[in-house]
């Protein structure tokens, strides 16, 4: 993680027209990319929920949904303030953007049904039911650009981008970067998941106890 | 469950430890960066970035990405330096929060194990006293 910052801040060259605000590159993408693997993550463990009943795979999905919710928060964020020296505004309906906006409105609709809905299995299938329309939406996300004319970069990352469109330092910048997020994201994800495995415990006492 | 509690609560306290002393080595690191008046010596090299070349000109003669893009560009490269710094503090506050509602949830369930722990045991003395009768 030292590493990542000190290359963000003082290693990979200043693009020459977008100047030291393209270093935020190196934290939008990254979290952005997290947002929408966690969004997987949960439609993957309610898939799993919904064919075993496991309660480890519902608490698994739950626990992405809520790490997911704080990255899309993050990326929304964080590219409304790169937008603003670039594009001149903080935000545009851009398709990429506002789908980006939809994916954020689906994780807070899911912990609002896991937190107010129905509570048990009934609750658990229908939250897997909010998670697959979140992974169908994931991918739209990531190809918008090249579905739509939008404002947004192209895709610089990923299978769809074009090998070469990002400079060799700036890649490696961004491919330390991105490591660094992904495992501090996967390091919270397990505190979460553990955190949550200990709240259906005492859920569960708690039954006992009435 | 106590034992489990215990070490989700340390792991959450040491993260948390971890990423303050990344934080301020980093706010240091930009810090000497900005001191040293050259954000970064190979400044000068260029880069592909997305868009560089607009695909259909006269599609939106006047408003596009890139001709913004270079507008911008052509002042000062290290005006926006503050949007750079808003993001940073915004990503490390995300999840510093994250981190603090964790452990705060935390507590609470360390709460409600005591009084969970207290009920039961009542209600087992309360059943052991009955089978006494």
């Amino acid at each position: 993680m030292a590493l990542t910052l000190w290359m963000v801040f003082l290693w990979v060259p200043t693009e020459a027209n977008l100047g030291v605000s393209q270093r935020i590159f190196y934290f939008h993408v990254p979290v952005a990319i997290l947002a929408l693997s966690s969004i997987l993550v949960v439609a993957a463990a309610s898939i799993v929920h919904l064919i075993t009943r496991g309660q480890r795979s519902d608490d698994l999905a739950y626990s992405a949904a809520e790490l997911g919710a704080v990255l899309a928060t993050l990326a929304i964020v964080t590219g409304a303030t790169w937008a603003k020296p670039v594009w001149g505004v903080w935000w545009t309906w851009d398709p990429k953007l506002t789908l980006t906006l939809l994916l954020w409105f689906i994780y807070a609709g899911y912990l609002m049904l896991r937190a107010y809905g129905p509570k048990g299995s009934q609750g658990s299938r229908y939250g897997a039911v909010i998670a697959l329309m979140g992974a169908v939406n994931a991918p739209i996300i990531y190809y918008a650009t090249e579905l739509w004319q939008t404002a947004h970069p192209d895709l610089l990352v990923g299978p769809a981008a074009e090998s070469g469109s990002l400079d060799s330092d700036m890649a490696l910048g961004l491919l330390v970067s991105t490591i660094t997020f992904v495992v501090l994201a996967g390091y919270v994800l397990i505190e979460r998941y553990s955190l949550r495995r200990s709240e259906t415990a005492i859920d569960a006492l708690y039954q006992y106890a009435s | 469950m106590p034992y489990i509690n215990t070490l989700v609560s340390a792991r959450v306290a040491r993260m948390a430890m971890i990423a303050l002393i990344l934080a301020v080595l980093a706010l240091w690191g930009a810090a000497t960066a900005m001191a040293s008046g050259d954000v970064n010596p190979r400044a000068s090299q260029p880069m592909v970035l997305a868009q560089e070349e607009d695909p259909d000109p006269d599609a939106d003669a006047g408003t596009s990405t890139t001709d913004v893009l270079a507008q911008e560009g052509d002042s000062d490269p290290e005006a926006n330096l503050p949007f750079l710094f808003a993001v940073y503090i915004i990503t490390w506050g995300g999840f510093f929060a994250y981190v603090f509602a964790m452990s705060r949830r935390q507590r609470e369930m360390q709460r409600e194990l005591d009084a969970l722990k207290a009920a039961i045991t009542e209600k087992e003395s309360q059943s052991g006293a009955g089978q006494a009768e």
